[in-house]
């Protein structure tokens, strides 16, 4: 790994003041970005690490469930609050990949990296939640632009995701052996769209949807 | 390089490491404690867990810089200053559950922890999925999953409730 810089911050305007410097990267869980560094995929000049900014927590405010960004995948998993508003998040944030990869990573590092085999985009996309940072509110739609490609600028971090609450969701994750991602970033808005079924999966999962009125679904 | 302090295995440590060390290359290269052990790259094997203020982390990908301040139990703060072993030790000694040993620290680790966790008891199936990120290239996982079911009453000091098996 190449050596850098490392700040912790524990104010929000230092942490993007240290990012606005040439070649800045934050760190959230360490997650993907540890892996990155080790592999020397990436070469910082300087990492910030976002745990000293007091990002955790979860919140109703409304109609909406909001995450803090740096809420790790064991607590939006185990919170009462997530799964009595949204049972079919806190089952998603469960299953990525394991527990210790549940301990550390956050959403926030989730949706930044924007993996196109991760769990929580397909949760953000489907649910139409809107996501905070430091410069702006983003519907999900105007915030993922592509694989690992999100509208976020250097120098700006996501501070929170407000989701709107469904009257019902849910998803389905099929596993790569190996490595435990999802093994497609699939997700559909209303059930009536699927195609027959072919895969015995989906077939399970087609039976598992059955009944359910026409509103949004994750799967 | 910056200067860290934290607490190993009940007693205090400190070491002066570079931004890019990390956790695992600070138990095994500075404080000399090769039971941790490193077998990916890719943060996905599960050999260097330690339990980092009581939860069960992957050392390899964590910073050692970011341990400042914490406490850090490895496979050798486990067993009694007698030599004693811990129970999911001992366990794992009874129902042979490793063959080259190479997982075997991490496996512990996170077995520990899986079973503190969950006072209510655990099921083969919650056993199995609470080691999705431990990989054992040796025993086939069965007899993993049998010492961490009988590891379970000792740590807890009760029968495993009737309901969770
Ligand atoms: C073995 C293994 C299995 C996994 N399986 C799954 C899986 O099944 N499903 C799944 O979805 N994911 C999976 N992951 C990925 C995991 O969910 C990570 O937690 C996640 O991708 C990154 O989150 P992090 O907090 O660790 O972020 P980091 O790795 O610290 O950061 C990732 C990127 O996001 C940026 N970033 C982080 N936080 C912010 C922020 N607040 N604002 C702006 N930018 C930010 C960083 O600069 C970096 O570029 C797996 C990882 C591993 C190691
Ligand atoms: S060495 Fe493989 S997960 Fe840490
Ligand atoms: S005992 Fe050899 S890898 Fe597990």
């Amino acid at each position: 790994m190449y050596d850098f810089e490392y700040h912790k911050p524990t104010a929000l305007a230092d942490a993007t003041k240290a990012l606005g410097g040439t070649d800045a990267k934050a760190l959230a869980g360490g997650m993907t970005f540890i892996p990155v560094l080790k592999q020397r995929l990436a070469q910082p000049s300087a990492v910030v690490d976002l745990s000293g900014l007091g990002l955790t927590g979860i919140s109703l405010e409304g109609n909406s469930l909001v995450i803090k960004a740096m809420t790790t995948h064991r607590e939006v998993a185990t919170s009462p609050v997530v799964a009595k508003a949204i049972p079919a998040l806190a089952h998603l944030a469960g299953h990525i990949g394991d527990r210790q990869v549940r301990y550390r990573g956050t959403i926030g590092g989730s949706l930044a990296n924007n993996d196109p085999s991760a769990c929580y985009p397909s949760a953000v996309l489907a649910l139409g939640a809107t996501i905070k940072t430091t410069k702006r509110s983003l519907k999900a739609d105007e915030f993922f632009q592509g694989m690992f490609t999100t509208a976020l600028e250097p120098d700006e971090l996501i501070t929170e995701i407000s989701f709107p609450i469904p009257a019902k969701a849910a998803y389905e994750k099929f596993p790569n052996p190996a490595s435990r991602y999802a093994t497609v970033g699939g997700r559909r808005r209303h059930v009536q769209t699927l195609h027959p079924p072919r895969h015995p999966q989906r077939h399970q999962l087609i039976a598992r949807l059955a009944g359910q009125p026409p509103q949004p679904l994750i799967l | 390089m910056a200067h860290i302090k934290l607490t190993v295995n009940g007693k205090p440590a400190h070491a002066h490491v570079e931004s890019r060390t990390l956790l695992v290359e600070l138990l095994r290269d500075h404080l000399h404690l090769t039971g941790t052990h490193v077998g990916c790259d890719t943060s996905q094997c599960g050999a260097c867990v330690v339990s980092v203020d009581g939860k069960s982390v992957k050392s390899c990908t964590m910073l050692a810089i970011q341990a400042e301040g914490v406490h850090i139990t490895t496979i050798e703060g486990l067993a009694a200053a007698d030599g004693t072993l811990h129970p999911m030790q001992e366990m794992f000694r009874e129902h042979h559950g490793l063959q080259c040993g190479f997982c075997t620290p991490g496996m512990v680790m996170s077995a520990i922890d899986l079973v503190e966790s969950h006072p209510e008891g655990l099921t083969e199936q919650q056993i199995r999925d609470g080691l999705e990120g431990n990989i054992c290239r040796c025993t086939g996982y069965h007899n993993i999953v049998k010492a961490i079911a009988a590891a379970w009453p000792i740590m807890h000091k009760k029968q495993m409730p009737q309901a969770a098996e």
